[in-house]
């Protein structure tokens, strides 16, 4: 069990780094280093339905579970990815190709943390992304905890231009101990891989 | 490969399969008819099908987080409100239903009714707060079809309403009634007080028993029911002010029945009026064309002999002649016949012994004829009769008659009376007119008669 300190720096590392993971493979996977990442200060709230449509994925062990989504609609999607698909226009891509390109984000962030997690002898495992309607948001629950497992969620947005993805992440830490050695690691230094995995 | 590998496998196949659920799932929301949305306690809408983005003209990716209220005006939405604080103010309410007419793309009313089902759906989401769905289901043809039916019934000439357990009219579905009963106010009158008060004094005993069976029938057991409608009044004057007014009213009842009692009656009064005068009116005619029927016949058939008279020659036997001018038939012919001696007979036996002789003449005439042939009593002892063919057949038939009269026995005052009679016949020439014709025969006539009588003569043919 880590100290309260440590919990609480834990806490922050994990968020920060699910934010670099996200931020990182979204820039890569949609070949726009413009993309940013930012918190979220407006009128939604984590538990919302934000969006029409989810990609849900799962990053789980025994010490640490991240459900991480990303809340888009394929309006967005398709503005932002027809001309990696060679298309004319956002009209040229289908619900279905918006939909795996999220889905692929996805698993890239979570190979992503797996990754990492590796890398600190931490053993995850990643589901597969699961695509579906935003609004099963309704039957989520986020409502943070602190015993006898750690509960918190982190609400951002990835913005290029008009286009806004937003990402919820629930996390639920059950062993804080195990996680004593990302109180000391440096995420900047974790995205020097940045674009060398392909979990495809 | 390890049993976990294996293990994930399967689980990423389930979960794949899951997602193809889901999928399928969602995309027959998306396709449900008319309205469906989810909608959150600040009345955003989470989910919607494809459908509504169209009734209210709203991209379907833009729906999400439109404002349900924005969609409509502000009366509109009041309506709306109100439904989703019922659902609030009294929890036990699950579902509530209403109606409200919206328009495609102007967000006013309209004459497009939708019928609504509001329901707060179980359990809530911390930061969405109360979760609502919301169905609506455009009722505009089911309302177009009752309008139509409604225009028939209200049409209708037929006076049409339900009373209750207790007697009064609940509702009525034809503006007849008004016109029927003259008055235009009804619900919740007692029927008894509408249709048979008026009346009350011309209603016998029996059907002032069958009004109350109608009132015992009600809240009462259907069998009993079954057995009491044969008593109800089912056929009635109604006229409570002038006579000539008053109208012939039909009217069946039908019970409605709940839980084996009957809770309400169908009524329905059928104006017979016009069908009943109608009736008469026919009554009268019938009776008319019987009376002119038996004047004709009168006029037309000899009372005494029952052969056609001279009134009814001038119709049949022009026609007969004016076959033959044109040929239709081959010839035509006529037999003029004169009882001979008959002044004696009249004379020395009476008038009756004369009628009985020129009965049986008659008879014996007519069951000589064909039914093509024309007797007729041309007056007093003479008879004549028209005959389609020649005046050889027309002779034969004269000869018939003659021999059958001649084997004639009448008894008067024990005596018996020999009778005979003679005959002229005369074939028709083309052209030639009745007159003429009858001039002829009985020309020939009066030379059988100067021969001896008991004879025929044709054109110098004798017998």
């Amino acid at each position: 069990m880590a100290s309260d300190e440590n919990v609480s720096v834990i806490k922050d590392k994990l968020t920060e780094l699910v934010r670099q993971a996200a931020e990182t493979r979204c820039r890569a996977h949609t070949r726009q280093e413009e993309f940013t990442l930012s918190s979220v200060e407006e009128e939604y709230q984590v538990g919302q339905v934000l969006g029409n449509w989810m990609s849900l994925i799962l990053v789980t062990g025994e010490a640490l579970k991240i459900t991480l989504k990303f809340h888009f609609s394929h309006k967005d999607i398709k503005q932002l990815i027809y001309p990696i698909y060679g298309e004319e226009s956002a009209a040229g891509i289908s619900d279905q190709q918006s939909m795996d390109f999220v889905k692929e984000l996805s698993n890239l962030t979570a190979g992503f943390l797996e990754q990492t997690f590796e890398s600190m002898d931490l053993s995850l495992g990643i589901s597969l992304p699961l695509g579906t309607r935003g609004y099963y948001e309704l039957f989520s629950d986020y409502s943070p905890a602190s015993s006898p497992i750690i509960k918190y969620s982190d609400l951002w947005r990835l913005q290029y231009g008009d286009v806004s993805i937003l990402g919820s992440v629930m996390f639920e830490v059950s062993n804080s101990g195990a996680l004593n050695e990302l109180v000391a690691y440096d995420i900047e230094s974790a995205d020097e891989d940045d674009g060398e995995f392909d979990f495809l | 490969m390890s049993n976990i590998s294996q293990d994930v496998q399967a689980s990423h196949k389930v979960l794949t399969l899951l997602e193809s659920a889901n999928t399928n799932s969602e995309r027959i929301i998306d396709n449900l008819p008319g309205v469906f949305l989810i909608l959150n306690a600040k009345f955003d809408i989470l989910r919607g099908n494809i459908e509504s983005s169209k009734i209210f003209d709203i991209e379907y990716e833009d729906m999400l987080r439109t404002s349900f209220p924005d969609l409509f005006k502000k009366e509109v939405w009041q309506i709306f409100q109100t439904n989703f604080q019922r659902l609030e103010d009294d929890p036990p309410v699950k579902i509530v239903k209403f109606e409200i007419s919206i328009a495609d793309h102007s967000h006013e009313f309209s004459d497009r009714p939708f019928y609504w089902q509001l329901s707060k759906m179980e359990g809530s989401n911390l930061a969405e707060g109360a979760v609502y769905s919301l169905v609506g289901e455009d009722i505009s043809e089911l309302r177009n079809a009752e309008n139509r039916l409604s225009s028939i019934f209200t049409n209708i000439p037929l006076g049409i309403l339900t009373i209750n357990e207790k007697g009064n009219i609940e509702d009525t579905y034809s503006n007849y009634l008004t016109c029927l009963l003259g008055q235009d106010e009804f619900n919740g009158k007692s029927f008894r007080e509408v249709v048979f008060d008026p009346i009350e004094a011309e209603l016998t005993r029996d059907e002032k028993q069958g009004v109350d069976n109608i009132y015992f029938s009600l809240n009462n057991e259907e069998r009993l029911f079954d057995a009491l409608m044969l008593t109800f009044p089912k056929s009635i004057f109604f006229c409570p002010g002038d006579e000539k007014d008053g109208k012939h009213l039909q009217i069946s009842y039908k019970s409605v029945v709940y839980e084996g009692l009957v809770k309400q009656l169908l009524i329905i009064l059928e104006d017979r009026t016009a069908i009943i005068e109608a009736e008469r009116e026919q009554e009268r005619a019938n009776l008319l064309e019987k009376q002119s029927k038996a004047v004709y016949e009168s006029a037309i058939r000899d009372p005494l002999t029952g052969l056609f008279t001279r009134l009814y020659m001038e119709d049949r036997v022009e026609s007969l002649l004016h076959s033959h001018n044109r040929h239709n038939i081959q010839a035509a012919s006529l037999v003029l016949f004169d009882v001979d001696f008959f002044k004696p007979v009249n004379d020395n036996y009476g008038h009756d012994v004369g009628d009985s002789v020129l009965k049986q003449i008659a008879e014996i005439i007519l069951q000589q004829a064909r039914n093509t042939d024309i007797p007729i009593r041309f007056g007093g002892e003479e008879f004549m009769v028209f005959l389609p063919g020649d005046s050889e057949s027309a002779y034969f038939f004269a000869e018939r008659v003659r021999k059958n009269v001649e084997r004639l026995e009448v008894f008067a005052e024990n005596q018996k009376i020999t009778l005979t009679i003679s005959g002229g016949v005369a074939s028709h020439q083309v052209g030639e007119t009745l007159t003429h014709l009858i001039k002829r025969a009985d020309q020939l006539l009066y030379l059988a008669k100067k021969e001896g009588r008991n004879r025929n003569i044709k054109e110098n043919v004798t017998s």
